[in-house]
C-alpha cells in the first residue's frame, strides 16, 4: 500500500524541497495545495497518510494552520501530520507537538533535519525505506 | 538586578554588552551604536520591548539587521505570536541560563553575514557603499552547495523552481506593498528568506528578513526602500544559480 502525502505549503521550491526528501523514502505525493483551505479540501477528497503543513501561508477564511491540523486529526486520528516551516520557537513546536503532530522541522528542510521525521515515519509504516535514505 | 545576571553571563561567553534601563533607551543606543544583538526585556518601564522592536525594525532601513532576542517570564503562545509579529528573532526564558544565552547567541550568529566581534564596534553608520564593499562575495554558500550537489537528482530540479518563484514571489511583495497590504507582502518576503535559507544566501536571507519584519510592522515606506535590495540580492543569487545550472557536472 502506498503511503500517500498532501502537501500545504505556499511556496512551489518548499514543495519541490519536501517531495524530494519523502519521495525519496518511498512516499507518493497525491496532492499540493498552496493554502490551509485548500489543502483541508484536498485531505478530505484523497484521505491521504501524511500531510506536510507550512506555518507562514496566506490566511484564508480566518482558518489558520493549528486549527487545521486540530480539524484533520479529530477527522482522522491515524493520519501522521509533519510540520515544515521557518518558524522556530520552541513554544510553537510544543503547541503542534500537543495537538499530535508527527514531527516538527525547521527550514530549511535538508538531510539531516529530515533524518529524524524519516525514522519515525518508517516505524509507523512500515513499508517506507528509511534506510536508503540518501547520504552524502 | 535581573540585567546584571544577563551583563555577566554575556560577558562570561565572550560578548562585550552594554545595558540600558528601558525601550526608549534601547532605541537611543542603537542610534548610536552598530549592535549585533539586543537582549530585549518584554516588560519594561515606558517603553516595552515589544513596542522598542518594533521601533528598530521600522527605523532599520538599509543598515545591518540587527537580532532581538526577547528575555521572557511569559511562554504562551500568544506571547510568542506577539514577538514574531514585533519583529523579534529568538526569546531566552526567565529563569536565564548560560547554556541558553550561548545557544541563542550561536544561533545570532548564523544570521548575520560577518562574522561575531568579540568587542562592540565604534560608531558606525551603514551606507550603500558598506554593501558595494561586498558586493563581490559569492551570494551562495560553498558548503551548502556542495552538498545539494552530493543529493542525486535534487539540485536541478530545485534550481528550476527557484527561477520560477522568485520573481514571482518579488512580483507579490511590490504589488503587496503598492496596496499597503504588510501582511500579505511579509509572506511572500518570508518565503523569499526559506529560499535563501536553502542556498546560505546569508545576505538575500536577511534583506528579505528586513522586508518581513518591516511589512510585518506595516513600516511600509521602509519595506519599499530595502525591497530594492532584496532585488539586487536576489538577481545575484539567480544569476550564480544559472552558473550552478551551466556547471559540468563533476
Amino acid at each position: 500500500m502506498p503511503v500517500n502525502v498532501v502537501i500545504i505549503d505556499d511556496s512551489p521550491t518548499a514543495r519541490h524541497n519536501i517531495k524530494y526528501y519523502l519521495v525519496g523514502i518511498g512516499c507518493v505525493v497525491a496532492g499540493e495545495a498552496e493554502h490551509v483551505v485548500d489543502g483541508l479540501r484536498l485531505f478530505r477528497e484523497l484521505k491521504p497518510d501524511l500531510v506536510t503543513i507550512d506555518l507562514i501561508m496566506p490566511k484564508l477564511d480566518g482558518l489558520d494552520p493549528l486549527g487545521a491540523v486540530r480539524t484533520m486529526k479529530q477527522e482522522a486520528p491515524g493520519l501522521a501530520v509533519i510540520v515544515v516551516t521557518a518558524v522556530p520557537y520552541p513554544k510553537t513546536i510544543a503547541s503542534f507537538l500537543k495537538e499530535g503532530v508527527l514531527h516538527y522541522i525547521v527550514k530549511p528542510i535538508s538531510q539531516f533535519s529530515f533524518d529524524p521525521a524519516a525514522r519515525k515515519l518508517q516505524r509507523m509504516f512500515p513499508e517506507l525505506h528509511y534506510n536508503s535514505v540518501r547520504r552524502w | 538586578m535581573r540585567w546584571g545576571i544577563a551583563l555577566s553571563n554575556a560577558n562570561s561567553i565572550g560578548y562585550v554588552p552594554d545595558a540600558v534601563g528601558n525601550g526608549q533607551e534601547a532605541l537611543e543606543a542603537i542610534e548610536r551604536v552598530s549592535y549585533d544583538l539586543v537582549l530585549m526585556d518584554c516588560r519594561m518601564p515606558g517603553m516595552d520591548g515589544y513596542e522598542a522592536t518594533r521601533q528598530i525594525r521600522r527605523r532599520q532601513g538599509l543598515g545591518r539587521y540587527v537580532t532581538v532576542v526577547a528575555m521572557t517570564a511569559h511562554a504562551l503562545p500568544d506571547d510568542e505570536r506577539k514577538r514574531f509579529d514585533a519583529g523579534m528573532d529568538d526569546y531566552l526564558s526567565k529563569p536565564l541560563e548560560i547554556e541558553d544565552l550561548a545557544a541563542v547567541l550561536d544561533r545570532a550568529r548564523g544570521r548575520q553575514t560577518s562574522p561575531p566581534r568579540r568587542c562592540r564596534p565604534a560608531l558606525r553608520v551603514q551606507t550603500s557603499g558598506d554593501r558595494a564593499d561586498r558586493a563581490e562575495e559569492p551570494a551562495l554558500d560553498a558548503v551548502i552547495m556542495a552538498s545539494l550537489r552530493a543529493q542525486d537528482g535534487l539540485l536541478d530540479g530545485l534550481i528550476e523552481t527557484v527561477m520560477k518563484e522568485v520573481p514571482q514571489q518579488l512580483q507579490r511583495i511590490l504589488a503587496s506593498l503598492a496596496k499597503a497590504d504588510g501582511e500579505n507582502a511579509a509572506i511572500a518576503a518570508h518565503s523569499l528568506k526559506s529560499i535563501a535559507a536553502m542556498f546560505g544566501a546569508r545576505r538575500m536571507q536577511n534583506s528579505a528578513a528586513n522586508v518581513e519584519q518591516m511589512a510585518n510592522v506595516r513600516a511600509i515606506e521602509n519595506a519599499r526602500s530595502e525591497f530594492e535590495q532584496l532585488q539586487k540580492e536576489c538577481a545575484r543569487v539567480l544569476h550564480e544559480l544559472e552558473m550552478e545550472r551551466a556547471r559540468p557536472v563533476a
